[in-house]
C-alpha cells in the first residue's frame, strides 16, 4: 500500500521532499486553529495507485482513540469525533501492505490514500510503472509482509514462487535462485545495491543474505543487466531494504513462527526511529531447527542455525544531501544430511539404490554435526546522495564485504572439526553513478564502479584447496537513456567491464609449489526495451540484450574431488567467456482488474556456455575410481515462456493458474542442458473476507502445484533416472486483529499438505533422499 | 558540473591507484594431514620362508600422476598371515596411518574381496576394536589352486559394524563412505 504521492519506490529526491508525510504536516499545522474539542472530521477516498479506481472495504484505524472505518464502494471513508492530537495510523487492506503512518491532527482533515492494490498479485504477476531502475524489463516484488509471512524459508525458497523463478538445492536448507534456468556465477544478487561477493560458484553455497532484513525483494527477468556490476546473462535478484518510516515514535516489530517439519523456530524484531538528526533501523533474526522429515524417515543431520543483524542509519544534511549508512551479519550453521556424504562411485551406487538413507536415525535431533557448513557474511555500506535540482542528482556508494566460508567433512581422528574447505573472501566495493533529464521526457543514468576481490584459502584444512586464491579487480561504465511518456517507453543502455584477475594455483604434481596466472577479460553487456500499453487493458515490451560473462576461477582452475558429488573435477583455463544473446516479449491483459493474464516468452542463445560433463573416462585414486568431469564450451539454447492469469469469481474469490515452460539444448550435440527446472502448473483459489469477528484481512488459499518430469536429459547424463512428476497442495490461512495500539497478524500454512512422497530433480540430494513431508508453520506478527 | 567532474577524476585516480598488477602471496600448501598415498598387504607364509606384498603407492595424492600397482605372486596351498601397512609418504616423513586407524577401530573396517573366490581371507580374531568387532588389519589367508584373479582392498570409515554380516567381512550391509578401495591383480602358482 501507498499513500497519495508517497513513492517510495522511485529514487527521485524531488518526490521524496514532495512525500505525504511532509506535505501533510504543513496541510494540518496550517490549519492548526482553535479547535480542542474533539469534533474533527478526517475524511477521504482510498484509490488503487495504479488503475485509479476506488477501493472497497479498505481499514482505517487511528490507534491512540481506537476508532476506526471502512471504505464505501466509492472509496471514501469518514472518522468523526475526533480528538485532536498526535495519532498513528493504520491503513489497510486485503492483501496490502499495512502501512502505519504519523499524523498530527489538528482540525478537520481530508487524506487521500492510494493503495497499491496490486501488491497482493506480486507473487504472480508483475506491476510496471514504479520501479524505475528496472526500466523496461519484466520484474517482479515481494513485498515485506510476503516476505514475512515465509519467514521460515531461505532466499530462494521465497523467490520459488515466482513463475519463471526456481531453486536448485542441496538438501532442503541449502539453496539458491534460478531465473529463467540461470543461477550461480550466471545469476547477479545484490543485497542493498552491492553485488554479493561470495563462493557462488558451488551448487552448495546458499546467497548469504537474510531475506527478513529486506524491505523488498525484486526479480528482474530481464536479458542484460546494464547498471549493475557482476556476472549475469540476464537474471537478477535484488534485496533492499525500506527506507525508514517518517515516524518520531520507536517502533517495533515482532515476529515470531514455528514449523513442525524441522521444529524450528524463528524470531524476528524490526525496530525503528525517525529523527531529524538520525534516523535509524534495527533487523534482528535468529532461527534454528532440528532434522527434518520425509513422509517416512528422518532426514538426519539437517539442522540449520542462523543469527543474523543489521543496522540501517539515515541522516539529511540540508535539503541536498541525503546520507545512509547500512552494515549486516549474516552467519549460519547448516548441517548436510549424513548419509548423501559418501566415498567413490560404487558408494554412490549403494547410496543411490537404498530405501532409506545411510546413518538415519530413528529419532529427531537438532544436533548438527560434519558434514556441515558454516557461513559468514558481513557488509558495510556507506551511501551519499547528492540532489543538484529535480531531475538530476549524484550517488556514490562504498562498501565493503567479508564472506567466510568453512566446509567440514567427515574425516578421521577428530578432523572433522577441521574444516575441509576454508575461504575468506574480502572484498571492497566503489560506485558513482548520476540520473539527469535531458531534455522533456528523457532521462540519462551513467555511472561508474569498481570492484576488488580477494579470495584467500586457510592453511589449516589439511587438504588440497579446491578453488585457488586470486586477487581480482574489476572496473566498469553504464550508461542508460529512457524515453518514457505515460504510455510508452524506450531503454537503451550499455555497459562495458574490464576484470584482471591474478590467480595462484597449486601443482597437482610433486614436489608441490605455487603456479600463477593471470586473466584478462573485457565484458561488454547491451540492452534495448520497448513498452507500450495499448489502452487500459492490454500493453507490451520486448527487450533484447547482449551480455558476456567471463569463466570463473572453479571452472578455470578447479582440480579435485567434489565428494558430494562423487566426480572428479577438472578445469580448464583456455575457456573463452561466454556470449549471451536474449531476447523477451512480455503481454499484460488486464481486464477491469478482474481478470489479469500475463505472457512472458524468451528466447537466450548462449555461445560458448560452460557446463561440466561426464567424460568418458575414470580417474583412480586409493579410493577407487572415481568418473571425470570436465569443463567444457558449446552452444546452449534456452528458450521458454512463463503465463500467469488471474481472474476474480466474485468480490471474495479469485482464481489463479501459473504455468512455466522451459527448454534448455546443447546445440552442437543436439541434447538437453543438465540442472534445468522441470515444467511447472500450479493452480490457487483465494478467499478473502474483510472483517469477521473483529478480525480483519482474513485470507485463505488453497494451492495445487503440479511439476512435470524433466524430460529433456538422456539418461547417461546423469547418474540416476530424473525423478518422476509430482503433485504437491499447499495451504495458507492468514488473518490480523487490532487490538488498541497493537496489530496482530497471525498466519497458519500446510507445505506438503497430503504428505507426498516425491524427489525433486534440482535438488542434489535427490540421489541419497526423499524430499520434505508435510509441514505446518504458524506465525504470529505483532507491531508495538 | 564541478561536482560531477571532480567525482569522476577521483573515481579515475581511485581506480588506477588500486589497479596496480598486485599478486597474490603465495599459499601456504597444506600439510594433507588425511592423505593415504601407499597401501602395502605384506603377507608371511606359515614356514616365515616368503614373504610377499602387494604395493598400492600414489605419491601425489588424486589426479596427477596415475598410481603404480604391484603384486607378487602367491604359493599354492599355503597359508599366510596378512598386514596391513598404511602409509603417507607424500613428506619427507614417513607417516603410518595404520596406527590411527587402529586406534579408531569403532569406526574402521577393512574388507577383503577376492574373485574369483578362491581363496580364503579371515579376520584375525585378535585384531578387533573396543565393540569385539574386526578391524581387519590384521588376517589369515589361504591359497587352495593355481588361478589368477583380483583382490580389492577396501576400508570404510564409520560403516554400521553391527549390520548384518559385516563382522564376517561381507561388505554389502556395511555402509560407510569409503576411504581406500584398490583391486590387485593376483596370481597363485
Amino acid at each position: 500500500m501507498q499513500v497519495v504521492k508517497r513513492t517510495s519506490r522511485s529514487s527521485s529526491p524531488l518526490r521524496w521532499n514532495k512525500s505525504l508525510l511532509g506535505s501533510l504536516f504543513f496541510l494540518v499545522s496550517a490549519f492548526a486553529a482553535n479547535a480542542q474539542t474533539c469534533d474533527v472530521i478526517v475524511k477521504g477516498i482510498i484509490n488503487d495507485e495504479h488503475s485509479e479506481d476506488p477501493i472497497q472495504f479498505a481499514n482505517v484505524y487511528l490507534e491512540e482513540s481506537r476508532q476506526g472505518a471502512v471504505s464505501d464502494e466509492n472509496g471514501s471513508f469518514e472518522l468523526e469525533g475526533i480528538c485532536p492530537g498526535q495519532y498513528h495510523t493504520v491503513v489497510s487492506h486485503i492483501g496490502c501492505e499495512t502501512k502505519r503512518i504519523f499524523l498530527n491532527i489538528t482540525s478537520d482533515t481530508t487524506i487521500n490514500f492510494e493503495l497499491d492494490h496490486g501488491s497482493h498479485l506480486l507473487h504472480e504477476i508483475a506491476i510496471r510503472g514504479h520501479h524505475s531502475e528496472e526500466g523496461s524489463q519484466e520484474s517482479h516484488t515481494l513485498d515485506a509482509e510476503s516476505i514475512n509471512e515465509n519467514s521460515e524459508d531461505n532466499l530462494a525458497g521465497i523467490l520459488d514462487g515466482i513463475a519463471g523463478v526456481d531453486q536448485i538445492k542441496t538438501g532442503n536448507t541449502i539453496s539458491k535462485p534460478v531465473v529463467h534456468g540461470l543461477s550461480g556465477n550466471r545469476l547477479l544478487v545484490l543485497n542493498n545495491g552491492v553485488s554479493q561477493s561470495g563462493q557462488q560458484w558451488g551448487a552448495d553455497h546458499a546467497p548469504a543474505i537474510d531475506p527478513l532484513q529486506a524491505g523488498r525483494i525484486t526479480v528482474v527477468k530481464g536479458v542484460s543487466a546494464v547498471e549493475y556490476q557482476g556476472a549475469s546473462l540476464g537474471g537478477v535478484v535484488l534485496v533492499q531494504p525500506s527506507a525508514i518510516d517518517r515516524d518520531p515514535h520507536l517502533h517495533s516489530d515482532l515476529s515470531y513462527f514455528y514449523q513442525t517439519n524441522g521444529r524450528g523456530h524463528g524470531f524476528h524484531t524490526s525496530t525503528s526511529r525517525y529523527n531529524k538528526i538520525l534516523s535509524w533501523k534495527l533487523n534482528t533474526t535468529i532461527k534454528k531447527s532440528g532434522d527434518l522429515k520425509t513422509p517416512n524417515y528422518f532426514l538426519t543431520n539437517t539442522g540449520k542455525e542462523e543469527a543474523n543483524a543489521s543496522l540501517q542509519l539515515e541522516r539529511n544534511f540540508g535539503e541536498r544531501v541525503k546520507a545512509d549508512v547500512f552494515m549486516s551479519s549474516f552467519n549460519t550453521r547448516l548441517g548436510i544430511l549424513r548419509g548423501s556424504h559418501i566415498g567413490n562411485l560404487n558408494d554412490l551406487q549403494e547410496a543411490m539404490i537404498r530405501e532409506e538413507p545411510f546413518y538415519t536415525n530413528d529419532s529427531f535431533s537438532y544436533l548438527i554435526q560434519p558434514p556441515s557448513q558454516e557461513v559468514n557474511h558481513h557488509l558495510g555500506k556507506v551511501h551519499v546522495k547528492y540532489i543538484l535540482n529535480d531531475s538530476t542528482w549524484f550517488d556514490v556508494n562504498a562498501a565493503v564485504q567479508q564472506n567466510l566460508r568453512k566446509e567440514f567433512d567427515v574425516r578421521r581422528s577428530g578432523r572433522s572439526y577441521t574444516p575441509a574447505l576454508s575461504l575468506d573472501m574480502r572484498s571492497a566495493f566503489l560506485e558513482g553513478k548520476f540520473q539527469t533529464q535531458i531534455r522533456q521526457k528523457w532521462l540519462l543514468k551513467s555511472g561508474a564502479q569498481y570492484m576488488r576481490k580477494d579470495n584467500v584459502n586457510a592453511a589449516n584444512t589439511g587438504i588440497l584447496p579446491l578453488i585457488p586464491d586470486y586477487i581480482s579487480d574489476l572496473v566498469g561504465a553504464f550508461t542508460v537513456a529512457t524515453y518514457k511518456t505515460d504510455s510508452f517507453a524506450f531503454e537503451l543502455g550499455a555497459r562495458y567491464d574490464l576484470e584482471d584477475r591474478r590467480v595462484v594455483t597449486i601443482s597437482q604434481d610433486l614436489p608441490r609449489r605455487p603456479v600463477r596466472f593471470n586473466d584478462s577479460y573485457h565484458n561488454l553487456n547491451i540492452g534495448a526495451g520497448i513498452h507500450i500499453d495499448l489502452n487500459n487493458s492490454i500493453g507490451w515490451s520486448y527487450n533484447l540484450g547482449f551480455a558476456n560473462r567471463n569463466p570463473e576461477v572453479n571452472e578455470l582452475y578447479s582440480n579435485g574431488l567434489h565428494q558430494g558429488v562423487s566426480g572428479y573435477e577438472i578445469g580448464d583455463p583456455n575457456l573463452e567467456s561466454e556470449r549471451s544473446f536474449k531476447q523477451t516479449f512480455n503481454v499484460l491483459v488486464n481486464l477491469n482488474d478482474r481478470l489479469i493474464v500475463e505472457g512472458l516468452g524468451y528466447l537466450q542463445f548462449i555461445n560458448d556456455y560452460i557446463y561440466l560433463n561426464p567424460e568418458n573416462a575414470s580417474i583412480l585414486t586409493i579410493r577407487g575410481a572415481f568418473p571425470v568431469f570436465r569443463y567444457r564450451q558449446t552452444d546452449a539454447r534456452i528458450y521458454g515462456f512463463d503465463l500467469v492469469a488471474t481472474h476474480d469469481l466474485n468480490r471474495y474469490s479469485r482464481l489463479l493458474l501459473k504455468y512455466a515452460h522451459i527448454k534448455g539444448t546443447d546445440l552442437e550435440r543436439n541434447v538437453g542442458l543438465v540442472n534445468l527446472p522441470s515444467n511447472k502448473i500450479t493452480g490457487r483459489l483465494s478467499f478473502h473476507i474483510p472483517t469477521f469477528f473483529g478480525l480483519e484481512n482474513i485470507e485463505f488459499h488453497i494451492s495445487d502445484k503440479f511439476v512435470f518430469q524433466q524430460s529433456n536429459i538422456q539418461p547417461w547424463q546423469d547418474f540416476l533416472a530424473v525423478p518422476d512428476a509430482y503433485n504437491l497442495i499447499n495451504a495458507e490461512l492468514v488473518m490480523e486483529k487490532q487490538w488498541k495500539k497493537r496489530r496482530v497478524k497471525f498466519w497458519v500454512r500446510s507445505n506438503n499438505l497430503a504428505n507426498t512422497r516425491y524427489r525433486e530433480y534440482l535438488n542434489r540430494l535427490r540421489y541419497f533422499a526423499d524430499e520434505t513431508g508435510i509441514d505446518v508453520v504458524i506465525g504470529a506478527k505483532m507491531s508495538l | 558540473m564541478k561536482f560531477k567532474s571532480l567525482f569522476f577524476s577521483s573515481l579515475a585516480l581511485l581506480t588506477v591507484f588500486n589497479a596496480c598488477n598486485d599478486e597474490p602471496e603465495d599459499p601456504i600448501i597444506a600439510n594433507e594431514s588425511e592423505l593415504i598415498t601407499t597401501v602395502i598387504y605384506e603377507l608371511i607364509s606359515e614356514s616365515k620362508a616368503d614373504t610377499l606384498q602387494l604395493t598400492f603407492r600414489d605419491l601425489d595424492g588424486d589426479g596427477g600422476m596415475a598410481p603404480e600397482i604391484s603384486s607378487d605372486t602367491l604359493k599354492a596351498n599355503t597359508n599366510y598371515t596378512g598386514l596391513i601397512k598404511l602409509l603417507d609418504e607424500s613428506g619427507d616423513d614417513t607417516e603410518d596411518i595404520t596406527v590411527e586407524v587402529s586406534a579408531e577401530g569403532e569406526e574402521h573396517q577393512l574388507f577383503y574381496l577376492v574373485q574369483p573366490d578362491s581363496i580364503a581371507i579371515s579376520y584375525n580374531s585378535a585384531n578387533v576394536d573396543g565393540n569385539g568387532n574386526p578391524v581387519g588389519i590384521s588376517t589369515q589367508l589361504s591359497t587352495g589352486g593355481a588361478f589368477q584373479g583380483s583382490l580389492t582392498i577396501t576400508l570404510r570409515h564409520e560403516p554400521d559394524k553391527f549390520a548384518d554380516g559385516v563382522a564376517d567381512g561381507k561388505i554389502d550391509n556395511a555402509g560407510g563412505e569409503t576411504d581406500i578401495e584398490i583391486e590387485f591383480p593376483i596370481a597363485v602358482e
